[in-house]
């Protein structure tokens, strides 16, 4: 297992190129994760449109109110520069202008009629940290098909079938590879955000915190890669599908921005995803509202994990090891 | 100059072929762009009102999103372990050694180009994606597919492997799509952002795409299109300038 890894070590320093660019890569991610999050203004844009000057609804907690004097074009609409536009008269009356659901349209209208008393009726809103390793994920999660492709390599140029009948087994072989991979994910990201702790970020999550979090994500990333490339040949076909896969179903999983409603069918069959409810953990984890059952889902990712791993050194057991 | 460009239709043509034999890239090409959309659209149908609807969005930046990763297509095209033995053969050929390069080019322009139109076709019949402007918009998509083809070509000539060339395209373009707003729309959440939104090119392409749907407004078209050539030249320039024909020994 060790001979693997300084094996491994040896040969990405042959590609210095192609491991600054993997490294900067992460790094890169992970940063505009962190920057990306802490300048998030979650709120509503309107904008509203008067002759008269006079400013009655000055910026809320809740809405971005911009007093103009034309009404925007209709791709700023589309584009969600603006989420409504408000034609205001001169005798008080208005009328919305909007391509949202009516049930943002009915928010609009009672925070137009008394805005003080206003609150809107969602608390579905994430803390930062949360944000933060929801938008690091596929970054964190395509990287392992990277490394991945040190085990692809073994296998397209023949490698493996050396490995084979050398004394080691299949399974402290794919281990060798996987720590390997795992480290080079872990450090950068890890350091970024230790980094930007230090500069005084804010990050939400303790570092400890962030420290096994990442570390789950780089196993699963890894034990992910490993298992797709045990069951394709070819390494551009393992890379693809597993791109492909990881995007679909991380903006599924709703790590960048949550779509579906919880308590719908639709949403309990997205826990089949791991990413699913490995946001679900870290979301309960950073508003302390742990339970068993976001224990469970945590559990489910660490198990998938494994399983991932398992399935990959008996495909390749299978594919290599001739038997009596 | 004639025979030139026939021995580079016949490459191409093999080349094309070649394309067409690979399920997976078939499957990138029509599938992948399609099911993105129709997820991305079913999941966010419920915050859009009558008029208006998610698939008018996604449909288009979407598959402004599949037309940037066309780059995987032609830099798998170019440097796939089947095809590395056929390019050391054209070096030996008579001819232009150029035409390999050049080929992948025309190749994986036309498998793209022509599956994603069948896509666009697709999704705007069964969705009624508001769409107008055609030809315009056509002239833009092509001319951001053929911009893509050639970068991953380029990053190929660059780098010599086609493993590194898809990882950096596939992180680059992934960053650039949702720093742009391809996958989520970023202008909502306040100016900072705005303005990082804004430096993404996928953005550019995005806003001039829904100025000229939505507001007929064509002020974006030309100097963007300008611009693409002008990078597509550039880039063609620099695979000349960095393609190695002794890299395609093997």
């Amino acid at each position: 297992m060790l001979a693997i890894f300084k094996n491994d070590v040896r040969r990405l320093m042959e590609q210095k190129a192609y491991l600054t660019v993997a490294i900067f890569l992460t790094v890169c991610s992970v940063i505009a994760a962190v920057v990306l999050t802490n300048h998030v203004v979650a709120k509503g844009n309107i904008a509203l449109v008067t002759t008269s000057m006079e400013k009655e609804l000055t910026d809320s907690p809740y809405f971005n109110v911009s007093v103009r004097s034309e009404a925007p074009r209709k791709s700023e609409l589309v584009q969600n520069r603006y989420d409504a536009i408000v034609y205001m008269e001169s005798d008080g009356s208005y009328r919305i202008e909007t391509i949202k659901s009516d049930e943002f349209k009915g928010m609009l209208t009672s925070f137009l009629s008394n805005p003080d008393t206003f609150r809107p009726d969602s608390d579905t809103t994430r803390h930062i940290g949360t944000n933060i390793i929801g938008y690091m994920m596929m970054f964190l999660l395509i990287q392992g098909m990277l490394y991945g492709k040190l085990f692809a390599d073994d296998k397209e140029k023949h490698m493996i079938e050396r490995v084979a009948i050398s004394p080691i087994a299949f399974r402290n072989y794919l281990l060798g590879h996987g720590i390997f991979a795992i480290l080079l994910i872990f450090i950068p990201s890890y350091s970024v955000i230790v980094v930007a702790k230090l500069i005084g970020v804010n990050i939400g999550l303790g570092l400890l915190q962030y420290a096994g979090l990442i570390g789950i994500l780089s196993i699963l990333s890894t034990t992910f890669s490993l298992f797709l490339n045990s069951l394709f040949c070819v390494a551009d076909t393992a890379n693809m599908v597993g791109s492909s896969v990881i995007m679909l179903t991380s903006i599924l999983a709703g790590s960048f921005y949550s779509f579906s409603k919880e308590d719908s069918l639709f949403s309990s069959i997205l826990h089949i995803l791991p990413q699913k409810d490995f946001i679900n953990f870290v979301n309960a984890l950073e508003k302390g509202t742990l339970s068993s059952k976001t224990e469970l889902q945590m559990v489910y990712v660490i198990l998938l994990a494994i399983t991932f791993f398992l399935i990959a050194s008996f495909k390749t057991r299978k594919d290599y090891v001739y038997r009596k | 100059m004639g025979v030139i460009m026939r021995n580079l239709l016949i490459i191409s043509k093999e080349d094309f072929i070649n394309l067409l034999k690979n399920p997976m890239w078939i499957f990138y090409a029509t599938l992948f762009p399609v099911l993105l959309v129709v997820i991305m659209g079913f999941l966010g149908r419920e915050s859009y009102g009558e008029n208006f609807s998610s698939y008018d969005y996604y449909g288009i930046a979407l598959m402004l999103y599949s037309i940037l990763t066309s780059g995987m297509i032609s830099a798998n095209a170019f440097m796939e372990e089947r095809i590395k033995k056929p390019n050391m053969r054209i070096i030996y050929a008579p001819g232009n050694a150029k035409s390999i390069y050049l080929s992948k080019i025309l190749a994986s322009f036309l498998f793209g180009a022509f599956f994603h139109l069948l896509d666009m076709i697709l999704l705007c019949s069964i969705y009624k994606i508001h769409i107008s402007a055609i030809p315009q918009i056509v002239i833009l998509f092509g001319l951001t597919e053929l911009f893509s083809v050639t970068l991953g070509i380029l990053l190929c000539c660059i780098f010599k492997t086609e493993a590194m060339a898809n990882q950096l395209l596939s992180i680059v373009i992934n960053l650039m799509a949702i720093f742009g707003g391809l996958m989520f729309s970023l202008d909502g959440y306040g100016k900072v952002i705005r303005h990082i939104s804004s430096l993404s090119p996928a953005k550019w392409l995005l806003k001039a795409t829904f100025q000229m749907i939505y507001d007929g407004n064509f002020t974006m078209f030309l100097p963007i299109i300008l611009l693409l050539s002008g990078l597509i030249i550039i880039m063609l320039l620099f695979c000349g300038l960095t393609f190695r024909k002794e890299d395609c020994i093997c």
